[in-house]
């Protein structure tokens, strides 16, 4: 167990930067999600972490311990890898064992390996090589491997993303039960936001190598501290409405005089957050222009000629709409999310843009 | 065209090309059972079956004295060229380092440098070191035709192999000899068969330098040997002698060729096409 | 501190390379080093002690006569031998290789039987395949004279080996036999490499099937073609074996390797020998860079 502090870690190759100056705060047990788009850099810090890349400038604390120049290997720390990287030519059982070896006599061994496969259910599975599993029992002898030596800190690098949709739910919900388990401060890199929503203690929205946002899961959502975040997280994609947009559809409520003073911004309003309400009364018409039906619940995307993009908004199974329909639009919420149009920063109530 | 033709095409074909193959080691073949007037007789099939030339030969000090050699020379070589290979082709695939470029520049070089170039300078060395006319020359000497290609090869071969293996050897706590040797070299085993092969095919068929620092029976490899087996006029040159020694060479060769051939064919282009 | 991070894995390359450049290093480039100075000194074999002697070992006038290596008839002879054989030979292997590689390529049950067939020629010693190629075309006792004679292509044997207007072409032919195995190796591979995709996406499209050869199959196999065709002229110029079991040291077919080093064992000359080896690296080393220089231009306008 250990938490993990990022005082100004930068990475570059030459003249590009990976990584520009990051400062981050890890308490001992959490589960951080580092998320953000392909090429943001969020696997570079992953191995900056593990120790397999080396840092350019800033420190790297464990513990309140700088160890930028420590190997992997007595930073305390285990790994699971995209490709899982299993040894192919090793059991199941000699896998586990591997990273174990020469740190504890031989019978202690045995045991916590029997017992770690025990734990993921792979005690069966033991005596296979890697090519004789399937891809799940492959990845979860992964996280075996990683858990076996104990590490103060995991370090999960996209492990779901080579699993098919059923099994990445399952084995999402496997390592929300192990982290519980163990409790070490684990690490996990993903792209994709569903996963770092329902794993996370906190989140690490990253691009361009700045950290946009760090956070809970419903900070972010909730709070968004800019417009990128707030179009990256949540889905469908949040509306970005025009400030005349925004009055249009908010004409008929008590914040259209707080956004009419608004000075630049574009405002933010979630699929969830809209409503079709009957026409007449409506103070916004719009027609359907996709409907994608999910059973439980449809999300639809109207166009008007008013607004420049496609808005989308949920509705329940029971609002029965069609393409082509005209609805009337309502805002569910007395008010929207508000960006500052230049910078993106989110602005808080009564804070002048 | 058919199914049927087509096969039939197909195999004529195959059995064209295995008959211009074959064609001189057949006759060599069939030579090598005859003995005395009969070697110096046009013969298409084997109509005696002597196996005179191979009681003498194998009964012969200095042949005997030459397979040895060659035996010697050949897995002496290969060993080291493997030892070698795996420990340099491991740090050019995997560590960056600066000189790297140089380095791997350098071993495609000298790989493919004309052996004669070495040759003069190769025999000042030998003498210098007190090596000629022993099979210590040989094998010094036969390095420099294998070590540069094989570590070529075998940086190829290594480069197949995911970084994350080795990344998760380091993250389980090996250092680099423990992540070569337990994880690398056994998930290489059967490249290292190959470059083992390689190396000793190149050996075992080396004439220009095995004939060039040989002087007596004591360090003639069996190419060598064969090359001065001759008589002053055509009727003395034992024909059948040459054509048995050919044989025992080459069966051997033969047989290696048959058992790794896919693995010949991966390793010859791995060394030629990714460089 | 950092530093200490970046250091580390230099380190242990080079440790790990230590063997190999020891190795390399004193098996090859020591060598090549010594034949280099050694081809500007008066180097005999018997004679350690030598003196500088400039280009004398190349090239010099005295008394309106020239002398050194490039005012040897016999030298001219051996890079015209070998420059011969070299391009007949590597062309015609480039042929009979790709044709072999192309059928190879079909897939077949059993195809595998005749690879390693193919395989052959090139797995078994140089000696043994010469001696038994002179064997057949033994001018009295060989059968291809002798059949030769029964079909009535000749009237009278020829000693094939041993005649000067047949020596040169005997020898190609052999070479040819034995080294085709390895152009057909490389083609194979890159044959193997071309995408299944584009076979299929031109049958879906109904091209035929010689006009998918030179359009989809050549132009794909262009680069290991050239790779392959640059290993093999080298190595055919270097070529001694075949030439030297077939024909000893005949000045019809003497290569170039064969005079460097004949000059070296029957004439004790180091200093002349390691002139002659000189010239065969720089022809050699010419063709190599010009070959590297072509494929960087052909990358560059994006071929």
């Amino acid at each position: 167990m250990a938490n993990i502090e990022l005082k100004g870690l930068s990475k570059s190759y030459g003249h590009t930067t990976v990584l520009d100056a990051l400062n981050l705060s890890i308490a001992n047990g959490d589960f951080v999600t580092i998320v953000g788009p392909s090429g943001c850099g969020k696997s570079t810090l992953l191995r900056m972490i593990a120790g397999l890349d080396t840092i350019s400038s800033g420190h790297l604390f464990f513990d309140g311990k700088i160890v930028n120049d420590i190997a992997p290997k007595e930073r305390g720390v285990a790994m699971v890898f995209q490709s899982y990287a299993l040894y192919p030519h090793l059991s199941v059982y000699d896998n586990v064992a591997f990273g174990l070896k020469g740190r504890m006599p031989k019978p202690a061994l045995r045991e916590k390996v029997l017992d770690v496969l025990e734990r993921l259910q792979l005690s069966k599975l033991a005596k296979r090589l890697p090519k004789q599993l399937s891809g799940g029992q492959r990845q979860r002898v992964a996280i075996a491997r990683a858990i076996s030596r104990e590490p103060g800190v995991m370090l999960f690098d996209e492990p779901l993303s080579n699993l098919d949709a059923g099994l990445r739910n399952q084995t999402r919900l496997e390592i929300a039960r192990l982290h519980r388990a163990v409790g070490s401060t684990t690490i996990y890199v993903t792209h994709d936001q569903a996963e770092a929503m329902t794993l996370s203690d906190k989140i690490v929205l990253l691009n361009g190598g700045r950290i946009e946002q760090f956070g809970s899961p419903l900070d972010i959502y909730r709070r968004p501290a800019n417009r990128f975040v707030a179009e990256f997280i949540g889905s469908p994609k949040i509306n970005m409405l025009q400030k005349n947009e925004a009055l249009l559809l908010f004409a008929a409520t008590p914040s259209a005089s707080d956004i009419g003073a608004l000075g630049d911004v574009v405002l933010g309003l979630r699929a969830h957050e809209l409503e079709a309400v009957p026409l007449d009364g409506a103070s916004l018409k719009a027609r359907v222009s996709v409907v994608e039906e999910y059973g439980d619940r449809a999300y639809i995307y109207v166009e008007t000629e008013k607004f420049n993009t496609l808005l989308v908004m949920e509705m329940t199974a029971m609002e029965d709409v069609k393409v082509g329909d005209v609805v009337g639009l309502a805002p569910r919420v007395p008010e929207p999310l508000v960006f500052d149009l230049e910078s993106g920063a989110r602005l808080e109530k009564g804070q002048a843009a | 065209m058919t199914a049927m033709r087509y096969k039939i095409l197909y195999w004529l074909t195959a059995t064209a090309i295995t008959a211009v193959v074959l064609f001189p080691i057949y006759f060599m073949f069939i030579s090598s059972l005859r003995s005395g007037a009969e070697q110096f007789q046009v013969a298409y099939f084997p109509s005696v079956l002597r196996l005179e030339n191979y009681s003498r030969l194998l009964t012969d000090k200095d042949f005997l004295g030459a397979l040895a050699n060659s035996i010697v020379v050949s897995t002496s070589v290969a060993l080291v060229t493997v030892m070698v290979s795996i420990l340099a082709g491991y740090a050019i695939a995997r560590i960056s380092f600066t000189g790297r470029a140089l380095v791997s520049g350098c071993l495609l070089a000298i790989s493919m440098f004309p052996q004669v170039a070495a040759l003069p300078g190769l025999f000042n060395t030998i003498q210098g070191l007190g090596l000629y006319n022993s099979v210590g020359a040989l094998i010094f000497s036969h390095l420099m035709l294998t070590v540069p290609f094989t570590v070529w090869v075998f940086a190829a071969f290594i480069r197949e192999i995911p970084v994350d293996l080795d990344e998760s050897a380091m993250m389980d706590g090996a250092g680099r000899l423990r992540t070569l040797f337990r994880i690398i070299v056994p998930i290489l085993m059967p490249a290292i068969a190959t470059t083992f092969v390689l190396a000793f095919i190149i050996s075992w068929n080396e004439f220009l330098y095995a004939l060039t620092f040989s002087l007596t029976p004591v360090s003639r490899t069996v190419p060598v040997a064969i090359s001065l087996l001759s008589g002053t006029t055509p009727r003395e040159v034992p024909f059948g002698a040459i054509n048995a020694a050919s044989v025992i060479i080459t069966v051997p060769l033969v047989i290696v060729a048959f058992i790794f051939q896919k693995r010949l064919v991966s390793g010859l282009s791995a060394g030629a096409i990714k460089g | 501190m950092l530093k200490n991070v970046h250091r580390r894995p230099a380190i242990s390359a080079w440790l790990l390379l230590l063997p190999l450049i020891a190795a390399v290093g004193a098996t090859a480039a020591w060598p090549l080093g010594r034949t280099f100075v050694m081809s500007f000194t008066d180097a005999t074999l018997g004679n350690p002690v030598t003196s500088f002697v400039g280009l004398r070992n190349y090239f010099y006038y005295e008394d309106g006569q020239a002398y050194g290596l490039f005012a040897d008839p016999e030298w001219w002879l051996a890079v015209r031998n070998t420059v011969v054989f070299a391009a007949v030979s590597v062309s015609l292997e480039t042929i009979f290789g790709l044709l072999l590689a192309l059928f190879l390529n079909i897939e077949m049950p059993g195809r595998n039987i005749v690879r390693a067939i193919v395989l052959i020629p090139w797995a078994i010693p140089t000696v043994a395949s010469s001696k038994a190629w002179a064997w057949t075309l033994n001018e009295q006792f060989g059968v291809i004279n002798d059949m030769l004679l029964r079909l009535g292509v000749i009237s009278s044997s020829v000693a094939w080996t041993a005649s000067s207007s047949t020596s040169l072409l005997t020898v190609i032919m052999v070479d040819v036999w034995k080294t085709t195995p390895f152009m057909t190796i490389l083609l194979l591979a890159g044959l193997q490499s071309v995408p299944r995709e584009c076979y299929e996406a031109s049958r879906i499209d109904g091209v035929p099937p010689l006009r998918n050869f030179f359009f989809v199959t050549l132009p794909l196999l262009v680069p290991t073609l050239s790779v392959a065709v640059m290993f093999r002229t080298i190595d055919a110029l270097g070529v001694f074996d075949v030439i030297y079991i077939l024909t000893s040291n005949n000045p019809a077919t003497i290569s170039m390797t064969g005079y460097a080093r004949r000059m070296l064992v029957d004439f004790q000359d180091l200093g002349g020998g390691s002139a002659a080896s000189v010239t065969l690296l720089v022809i050699t080393g010419t063709i190599i860079i010009g070959q590297l220089m072509l494929r960087r231009y052909r990358t560059e306008r994006g071929e």
